[in-house]
């Protein structure tokens, strides 16, 4: 357990290559998440909490963390998913303007820019917090409609508008200008 | 536009909420409809056009992870029944792992693939597990099966497909050095099997390389069938369509990216691009969020260079942007390919076809593909010809000889009934099945269902070519069509009426792709063999007769074409009931000859007669009332009735709109053509604006620049040169030219080429261009000349254009023999009221006075006037110019009072002409100007 532990030391720490190895930790842990959390909901529902608690503890490795439910649980994972990103794609923008010639092919123009989707999602936040909630749910911690209809505390239907509208927001934040 | 989008946020959010319960294809209207804010308007298409952005949104994590991510040895998630032996890779849609199916047998080694999707839903969990029995069904040597399906404990859904170890199709061929013949071997199988799938209503919706896997035994094995339309939920709206979200951008045939209907011919093109990578090693690029859905994922030139000519117009034919014109199937692709390694010549041909979609020959060419609207088409055709031939066994005059009929009439009426069912009973599980897709699986059922009752094969073979064409897909109708025709001569021989009914659907197929002196040689020998037997009289016969007089004047033999259809229509009135649509359609031919071949007069009455015949049998709304509305404005136009003429436009306008859902040919054809009439009512402006309204419509229609869109733009310069704006005239017909040459290559000189280019000389005569419009005009000339033996409107209008340019070159005389030339050839017509006529002939009388012959000029003046009076409703800016030269030729007469009068009576008439730019009434002013001058008063 650990490689996966000590998430909150590690982002104190700063150092980048253990931060690059985070991502998809972060990534499976959540999906792992996600499954057990449905799994567990089947046949118990109503321990659900207590048993997620437990888990992300497990999986955390980490004392000084504690979630009151996995709404926060999740909104935690995927702000740090975000940070990780963001901070990945900050390094990697430093290192081009320091070697340009030394970049390694051009990313594929058909990846969102993290970090003009995380400006993008403040501007959203400032103007629909729950739009942005639900955005950040769906592209960080990649949980589906009803995963975040849970967490956030509305129906499944909402969540869907939600993103939609989100996503729209977002596309022409991130459209090319023409 | 970010930041204003931003700022109007919470205005653009309740558009949002309704807009995006809609499909796509809805959007833009409803917007219009409820949102008066042409800037929000603006702002909110715009966010949503956005797709490649949203696409790329919708692909979260996976973007910005490394392939592998999320299943490491020790984590392999459990499913009953299997045991995962390790993590494979994942794509876009799915995790795949080795695994073993725990059988009684023994284990069986299966691919499992964990399906990046969450089916929560009780009627999506069945949904799923329909579908996937469907595609287990589909077993053929060349595709992986489908084994199982199910969900995890978690909920997720998975699939085992049978194991292929081996590495996929492109590696395979570098690794092994594999040489061309080699891999057109290969390919061959890949489309044999996506043929096999097509067969049973299956698209793969995602070929690429790595779908199409070389097994240990060096066999082809594709995998993925159907799984993109698997995972694609039905309640999505167009807009999180999954499936477009998750393709593979590189190898998705244009009309997928926009998110249209999903027809076999996405296949075909998918197949196209594999067959290129796989011979040149070219690398499709990968379309980044700028580009367009159309545009080519090749550089054509290098494509070109490393394929060689055949092979490279195998692919091209394979990946043309407009779905229409790629091969019919996956099956036309592969024969082709045998073809080329047989060393027979190829199919894939040059741009010719004769592709007319807005011109009015096409008029029965329904531009659908939705299911619905082919259920409709299909059990409309067949009720027609039931129809016709109760009619037929009505018109049989002894009793048993009525009796015979009716049993035999209803047992045909019962077996294609039951065969119309089953063909739509087989795909009424949800399945979005394509007017193309179930065409071809119709086909497959008439070859094995029918192939002991040749009457009915044939029938429905004939019937399902013919639904083929109406759909638009006219290259598509011939396969059955030719094979009906031949079993039909085996069956029933060249005298049969039958035989001649496929002829008939042969040569409106040879017609609507710009065959046609083949297909009028071919049907008149077919007419002549039915002739010699002694089966006359039948409805079939009046319709092949008519068709050929429509071929007939379209080769430019008006003459020929006129007295065969008078022919049909009298054989129709002879045989045939007095309701019959056989008839009508006689009826409305001969109207539209007529009118081709420039006597709307006698076309009026024809279209006229039509146009009531259809209101009694289909009601005053149907779609083919509007078409024979439209048919007969063209008539009415000529002879100056724009006041008719606008009332129809605008109720074909309003019934197409209302039969027809979403974006369609019919709307936009509507539009031009009240646009058309609006033009010559001197309504500039609001013509304009119907134009823009049509080019709207066509760029929503195809992926790429349509034929009407041509048109279109010809129109919206005459109207820029009508208005005097010469430059951006000059610029759009110029466009409106490359673009038909482009789409009709060589056919450009049967649609209109030669009226195009007087055009084109007009308006850069008005730019004082003279010296190059002087060459064009003679050029059109001598084209049109020898296009049409005799009087003809396009050659009266070249030989207008000449005199003009003449006459504005000082060439008095010159300008006189063509203006007079025309004006005669507009009075051999019969035409006298048409625009183009009175213009002529106006042109004619200023020849005339500027010759010093005031008397001769007087007479043309005064026989345009008369003309120009009969249109309704008067168009001022005409009858001012009328007037203004006739005071001028007064006053050199002599007489002043008159001069006097005239003139008044111009310049109240140009007072009533209105702000709107018009070129007419600045010329006017001019003429009046002159007149003013000394010595004349």
């Amino acid at each position: 357990m650990t490689t996966e532990a000590r998430i909150s030391e590690i982002l104190a720490d700063g150092d980048p290559v253990a931060m690059d190895a985070l991502i998809p930790q972060v990534y499976a842990t959540l999906r792992q998440l996600a499954h057990r959390q449905r799994a567990y909901e089947a046949a118990h529902t109503l321990q659900t909490t207590a048993l997620v608690n437990e888990a992300c503890l497990k999986l955390l490795d980490s004392s000084d963390i504690t979630f009151a439910d996995q709404a926060h649980l999740y909104a935690y994972m995927s702000r740090t998913m975000r940070h990780l990103l963001i901070d990945r794609a900050r390094r990697k923008m430093a290192q081009k303007r320091q070697a340009p010639e030394m970049t390694e092919g051009v990313s594929p123009s058909n990846i969102i820019d993290v970090l003009a989707l995380d400006e993008a999602l403040t501007k959203l936040a400032a103007l629909d917090e729950r739009l942005a909630r639900v955005a950040e749910l769906r592209l960080f911690a990649e949980l589906s409609s009803p995963e975040i209809a849970d967490a956030i505390g509305v129906n499944a239907r909402t969540v869907e508008r939600d993103w939609l509208k989100a996503r729209t927001f977002l596309a022409a934040c991130l459209a090319p200008e023409v | 536009m970010s930041i204003d989008f931003i700022q109007r946020w919470h205005e653009a959010e309740p558009l949002l909420d309704r807009l995006l319960e809609l499909p796509a294809t809805e959007q833009a209207d409803w917007l219009c409809r409820n949102c008066e804010d042409a800037t929000l308007r603006v702002l909110v298409t715009q966010a949503l056009s956005q797709v490649p952005v949203a696409e790329a949104l919708e692909r979260g994590m996976a973007q910005w992870m490394p392939a592998s991510v999320g299943y490491s040895a020790d984590k392999l998630p459990a499913i009953p029944g299997y045991r995962l032996l390790r993590f494979v890779g994942a794509g876009g849609m799915a995790s795949v792992f080795e695994a073993e199916r725990e059988l009684p047998g023994g284990p069986q080694k299966v691919a499992l693939k964990l399906l990046r999707i969450d089916v929560h839903d009780a009627e999506e969990r069945r949904r799923f597990l329909r579908e996937q029995s469907i595609l287990a069904r589909l077993q053929h040597p060349h595709i992986a099966q489908l084994l199982d399906a199910g969900f995890t404990p978690a909920g997720t859904p998975f699939l085992a497909l049978e194991f292929v170890a081996g590495g996929n199709l492109v590696q395979h061929c570098e690794k092994h050095g594999i040489d061309v013949r080699g891999r057109l071997a290969l390919f061959i199988d890949v489309s044999k099997a996506v043929e096999h799938a097509h067969r049973s209503l299956i698209v793969h919706r995602d070929l690429k390389p790595s779908n199409v896997l070389i097994g240990e035994d060096g066999c082809v094995k594709l995998v993925d069938f159907g799984i993109a339309k698997l995972i694609a939920s039905e309640g999505e709206s167009a807009q999180t369509r999954t499936e477009v979200r998750r393709l593979t951008r590189a190898y998705a045939a244009p009309e997928q990216i926009i998110g249209h209907a999903t027809t076999t011919s996405v296949d075909v093109y998918a197949l196209g691009v594999l067959l290129a990578e796989l011979l040149s090693g070219l690398q499709p690029r990968r379309l980044d969020s700028h580009a367009v859905a159309a545009t080519p994922v090749f550089d054509d030139g290098q494509l070109r260079q490393s394929l060689g000519v055949d092979l490279y117009a195998v692919v091209h034919e394979a990946i043309r942007p407009d779905p229409i014109r790629r091969y019919a199937s996956a099956a036309a692709l592969r024969e082709d390919i045998e073809r080329y390694l047989d060393g027979k010549p190829l199919h894939a041909r040059a741009d010719t076809f004769a592709y007319r979609a807005l011109t009015f020959t096409k008029r029965h060419a329904l531009a659908v593909s939705a299911s619905i609207v082919m259920v409709m088409l299909l059990a409309g055709a067949t009720a027609a010809g039931l129809y016709e031939s109760y009619l037929a066994r009505h018109a049989a005059k002894d009793a048993h000889a009525q009796a015979l009929a009716a049993k035999s009439e209803a047992q045909r009426e019962y077996a294609l009934k039951s065969f119309m069912e089953g063909l739509f009973d087989n795909v009424s599980h949800g399945a979005e099945a394509s007017a193309e897709v179930l065409l071809a699986q119709g086909r497959d059922r008439a070859d094995h269902d029918f192939a002991k009752q040749p009457a009915l094969h044939i029938e429905i073979l004939a019937l399902i070519g013919d639904l083929e064409r109406r759909s638009g897909h006219a290259d598509r109708a011939q396969q059955p069509l030719e094979k009906a025709a031949s079993l039909a001569q085996a069956q029933f021989g060249a005298t049969d009426r039958r035989t001649l009914h496929v002829e008939y659907l042969l040569a409106e197929e040879a017609d609507e792709l710009g065959h046609v002196r083949s297909g009028r040689l071919r049907l008149q020998k077919a007419i002549e063999a039915f002739q010699s037997g002694s089966d006359h009289n039948s409805p079939e016969e009046v319709q092949a007769l008519a068709w050929l007089a429509g071929l007939d004047e379209r080769l430019g033999e008006s003459k020929k074409a006129i007295d065969i259809g008078t022919k049909s229509v009298a054989l129709a009135h002879r045989i045939l009931p007095t309701d019959s649509d056989a008839l009508t359609e006689a009826i409305t031919n001969l109207g539209w000859i007529w009118m081709d071949a420039g006597h709307p007069d006698q076309a009026e009455p024809l279209l006229r007669e039509a146009l009531a015949r259809k209101r009694a049998r289909f009601g005053a709304r149907h779609p083919q009332v509007a078409d024979a509305m439209t048919l007969l404005t063209t008539a009415l136009l000529p002879l100056g009735r724009y006041d008719e003429s606008e009332m129809l436009m605008r109720s074909a306008l309003d019934i197409d709109e209302s039969a027809y859902a979403g974006p369609n040919a019919h709307v936009a054809g509507d539009l031009n053509n009240l646009a058309n009439v609006l033009v010559r009512e001197g309504k500039f402006t609001e013509a304009g604006a119907f134009y823009e309204k049509s080019l709207e419509l066509d760029e929503k229609l195809a992926a790429t620049s349509s034929l009407g869109e041509a048109i279109t733009l010809g129109h919206l310069a005459q109207v820029h040169f009508n208005q005097g704006s010469y430059a951006s005239a000059e610029t759009g017909l110029r466009d409106a030219i490359n673009r038909k040459q482009r789409l009709l290559g060589k056919d450009y000189g049967d649609n209109g080429q030669s009226s195009d280019s007087a055009s084109l000389a007009e308006i850069l005569m008005a730019r004082g261009r003279i010296g190059e419009a002087e060459g064009i005009a003679s050029r059109a000339l001598a084209e049109s000349r020898q296009r049409h033996r005799g009087a003809h409107p396009d050659v009266a209008f070249a030989l207008t254009v000449e005199a003009e340019i003449a006459a504005a070159g000082g060439a008095r005389e010159r300008a006189a023999t063509f203006a007079s030339e025309a004006a005669a050839m507009y009075a051999a017509l019969a035409d006298q009221s048409s625009e183009n006529a009175i213009r002529a002939r106006i042109l004619y009388g200023e020849t005339l006075r500027s010759l010093g012959h005031s008397m001769e000029a007087k007479r043309e003046f005064e026989g345009a006037f008369a003309a120009a009076n009969m249109i309704t409703p008067k168009t001022a800016s005409l009858i001012a110019h009328i007037d203004a030269d006739l005071a001028g030729t007064e006053a050199l007469l002599g007489d002043r009072t008159t001069a006097e009068r005239l003139h008044t009576e111009a310049e109240a008439l140009l007072a009533g002409v209105g702000n709107e730019q018009n070129s007419e009434r600045d010329a006017t002013i001019r003429i009046l100007a002159a007149n003013r001058e000394p010595p004349i008063f």
